[in-house]
């Protein structure tokens, strides 16, 4: 539960990653959402998310990021692949395992029996990819750029600065936020609530959790708020920038390169889209269709 | 100057004002110290000087605050800030960026001050501070006092004439206090005007200029140091510390208040003789031996932590035996494993090596709920703590998870709060409550488990003394009941008045295990955790004799432990 801090602090290391300009990192993050979204096959999915592990490797993070990555990433892909395995509603649809059998007492009649479905597990598993993927890539930029340099980028690309200071800053508290809620249970505990027992108190339990952390979350934010107005800011005025951002060549490519995929495969999954509901067709675009239906 | 004239203030949602016609003028270059009781408006008038106030608080202002004839309703907020910085008590809660440039860089880019200008205010800020050479560090990898100094620094690059600060070294520990006030003094001495809102009057009485004491909206006392401190009575009669070489002045009968020992020192030299009851070097006031209750409570055998398995060890090799009934403190600098050993003895740690015992039960094979209604816990932020919807609820939380029975759980509650002094506050959300309030009502819920152990982090930590006194005091019956209580401090004097033992923690080790005024003695143990014995100590040794408090220097009374 101490461990947390560490997961806030960006580190510095002499690797490429390190030295992209913070828009081309929101660039990839972006390219690789949209990749992801736009793909449905669990193996496509799967080869999107591996080329992360070389960017991951180049970032050369401490163990424990490492550690919190894999286990997001693991927890992910069992609980939606397990959930969508077992709970596939549609047809057509095979049993690969038996869990309840449909005659067995009790149990059989009141479910109907409890069965994983290899349709509904390669769903899950196209889910828990997307949504490891997504993860994967917004931690590894989250971790390898200054929170500072990512406002930067943002407000660059034309986000307003309120917005994107605001973001920063939730983000930059996250963990302080994560690490009050474990020392707000454990003190529950010693109190003698049961702060895991689910049932009907779950609720009640939850409120008591949230409540002092929220409390504590207003009053920082309030602090924040007066010693940032004290300090003349103001999101509407125009302000200047201690740093500087260098969109070199490397970026331009990778930025480039990055946004072609994404808006190649958007419009190629859109094309199909409109020739699927007979809305537009042409025929010199068949070897397009041909590869739009395997994506 | 700064000229307040006729300032009332009342919040939005409230009728009742928090500042009533408060007229005060304060020169260019002074050094004014304001204090008073919790809740008494102090932070107010500080937001009220940097403009906060009407501009962004909302609520009904009446009179006027001028700064050098600038009006702050007239001005706007930036130019206000060129004129004030203003300081929070809590650095976490302030700086935002992971860089220490960054946050110093923060203003002046607001100000839209051209790149080069904001590198030179920077170095300008950092210099001042003493962090020039932080300048890249991460702002996570810094100690207390270093935040508190980037908080001053990342007002100073804005350039302001008056620095307000509310409560800086509330947080602080020794070593962090020294160094911020070392800051402040240095930046008044260049002529910068500071306002300082704080409760540890005897750590800057001497500093200032001049001395103001608010009460409900108003200001009642407001002079300079030695005739602010003549009148102790206003100080006692507020619940506010008086400094020792306020007090002991007034018992010697000196013509005029010292402010600090080189003073005294010149007056006891000057001829004034003092009365005093003990005769030279007498062996006075000995803690009194506890009995010893036989039945260890907490236990550690060579215990190590680290948070993390590259990190460094925390806890390095801490063996400690701790008997039922004791009333131990634990002092040291912040970072020297204070908070880590307290977390032990509730088993919301457990040892990396060796072993922990809590009741004559292996923390190892424990989980923290099994020790619920055994051991309670007060953290310093007491709003961790609070989260049921009345005082009474909160109290009673406790006692009900346990199942205590109906009568029982009343009178245990209605004992507690009793106890604590808020009866009266039964049906208020303790989160509604000031910091005093908020945290008696934390150690109310723990009491009324009547729990075998209490362990509290820092419990004297930005209270009022007459708060930490009846808090202490209050502790000190519970121990003789059997109750083992354990507290962290960076108060040596609450030390030595309310504990048996006292225990002095640096680099994770245990430097100084014994009886407070044993180790109180030990001057060298002392400076290696940055500690320094309370200043009846040190006057005692300039006449020759031992004391630890103002009662043993005037041969009054003994402390009471």
């Amino acid at each position: 539960m101490f461990k947390i801090r560490t997961l806030t602090v960006v580190e510095k290391k002499n690797s490429l990653i390190y030295h992209l300009d913070p828009r081309t990192k929101l660039f990839l993050l972006l390219s690789v959402g949209t990749v992801a979204i736009s793909l449905d096959e669990p193996e496509h999915l799967l080869l999107v998310s591996v080329f992360l592990i070389p960017a991951y490797l180049l970032a050369g993070f401490e163990l424990n990021k490492y550690k919190v990555i894999v286990l997001v990433i693991l927890i992910g892909l069992w609980g939606m692949a397990l959930s969508q395995a077992m709970f596939y509603r549609q047809w057509p649809r095979t049993v690969i395992m038996t869990i309840i059998p449909g005659d067995f007492p009790l149990l059989g009649r009141l479910t109907g029996g409890l069965y994983l479905y290899k349709e509904g597990l390669l769903y899950g598993l196209a889910q828990g990819l997307r949504f490891a993927t997504m993860i994967a890539s917004g931690l590894l930029v989250a971790w390898t750029t200054e929170p500072r340099d990512l406002l930067l980028g943002l407000v660059r690309l034309k986000v307003p600065y309120g917005m994107a200071f605001m973001f920063i800053t939730s983000v930059r508290f996250l963990p302080v936020l994560v690490s009050e809620l474990f020392t707000v249970i454990a003190v529950q505990r010693l109190r003698g609530a049961d702060t895991v027992k689910l049932g009907r108190h779950t609720l009640r339990s939850a409120i008591n959790i949230l409540t002092p952390v929220l409390a504590r979350s207003v009053k920082r934010a309030a602090t924040l708020g007066a010693s940032c107005e004290s300090r003349a800011f103001n999101p509407n005025l125009p302000r200047t920038s201690l740093r500087e951002l260098h969109y070199n060549r490397v970026d331009v490519m990778l930025s480039g390169a990055a946004v072609i995929v994404a808006a190649a495969l958007v419009v190629t999954k859109v094309i199909f889209w409109l020739y699927c509901k007979d809305l537009l067709y042409f025929p010199e675009l068949r070897w397009l269709y041909t590869i739009a239906r395997e994506l | 100057m700064i000229k307040i004239e006729n300032f009332t203030y009342t919040y939005p949602g409230r009728s009742a004002p928090t500042i009533k016609g408060l007229s005060v003028e304060i020169t260019g270059g002074e050094f004014v110290l304001l204090t008073g009781r919790t809740g008494c408006g102090k932070s107010t008038v500080l937001k009220g000087i940097n403009g906060l106030i009407p501009h962004l608080a909302g609520g009904r202002m009446e009179g006027k605050i001028e700064m050098d004839g600038l009006d702050t309703r007239q001005a706007d907020i930036s130019t206000l800030s060129r004129k004030v910085g203003l300081i929070f008590q809590n650095p976490d809660d302030q700086i935002f960026s992971t860089v220490v440039q960054d946050e110093v860089a923060f203003g002046p880019e607001n100000l839209a001050l051209p790149r080069k200008m904001i590198r030179r205010a920077i170095d300008k800020a950092l210099k001042r501070v003493g962090l020039d050479e932080f300048r890249h560090r991460g702002t996570h990898m810094l100690s207390g006092g270093e935040k508190q100094r980037l908080a001053i620094a990342s007002v100073l690059s804005m350039s302001p004439e008056i620095l307000v600060l509310d409560e800086p070294l509330a947080q602080l520990d020794p070593r962090g206090t020294i160094e911020v006030l070392k800051t402040i003094k240095g930046l008044n001495d260049n002529g910068m005007t500071v306002i300082l809102v704080e409760h540890r009057i005897h750590e800057v009485a001497h500093l200032v200029d001049r001395i103001m004491i608010m009460e409900r909206g108003r200001i009642v006392l407001d002079d300079e140091p030695r005739k602010a401190l003549a009148k102790i009575d206003v100080f006692k009669e507020l619940g506010l510390r008086v400094p020792e070489s306020a007090e002991f002045s007034r018992a010697m009968g000196f013509k005029e208040v010292a402010l600090d020992l080189d003073e005294i020192k010149k007056m006891i030299n000057d001829g004034i003789k003092p009365p005093l009851g003990p005769s030279p070097g007498h062996a006075l006031l000995e803690t009194p031996e506890k009995e010893d209750s036989g039945t260890t409570a907490l236990e550690m055998e060579g215990a190590c932590f680290r948070y993390d398995r590259r990190a460094d060890f925390v806890l390095k090799d801490v063996t400690l035996s701790i008997k039922k009934g004791e009333v131990v403190s634990l002092m040291g600098n912040n970072g020297s494993g204070k908070s880590t050993l307290l977390l032990h003895f509730a088993a919301l740690l457990k040892p990396s090596r060796g072993g922990v015992t809590v009741l004559g039960r292996d923390t190892h094979k424990l989980k923290a709920g099994r020790l619920a209604g055994t051991v309670g816990v007060v953290f310093q932020d007491s709003t961790l703590i609070l989260f049921n919807e009345t005082v009474w609820q909160e109290v009673t939380f406790g006692p009900r998870m346990l199942h205590f029975g109906e009568t029982e759980l009343k009178r245990k509650g209605e004992e507690a709060m009793d106890a604590m002094g808020i009866a009266g506050l039964r049906d208020e959300n303790p989160l509604s409550l000031s910091g005093g309030q908020r945290l008696r009502v934390a150690l109310a819920s723990i009491c009324s488990m009547q729990p075998e152990v209490i362990l509290l982090d820092e419990p004297t930590s930005g209270q009022d003394k007459s708060n930490s006194d009846s808090m202490l005091g209050y502790l000190c019956e519970l121990a003789k009941k059997g109750i083992t209580i354990l507290f962290t401090t960076h108060d040596i004097g609450a030390a030595i008045r309310y504990s048996d033992r006292l225990l002095i923690m640096n680099d994770g080790k245990i430097i100084a295990d014994g009886p407070p005024r044993k180790i109180t003695r030990e001057i060298e143990t002392l400076k290696k955790a940055n500690l320094r014995p309370p200043l009846s100590f040190e006057i005692g040794q300039v006449l020759d004799i031992e004391a630890f408090c103002m009662e043993d220097l005037t041969g009054r009374a003994v402390c009471s432990r």
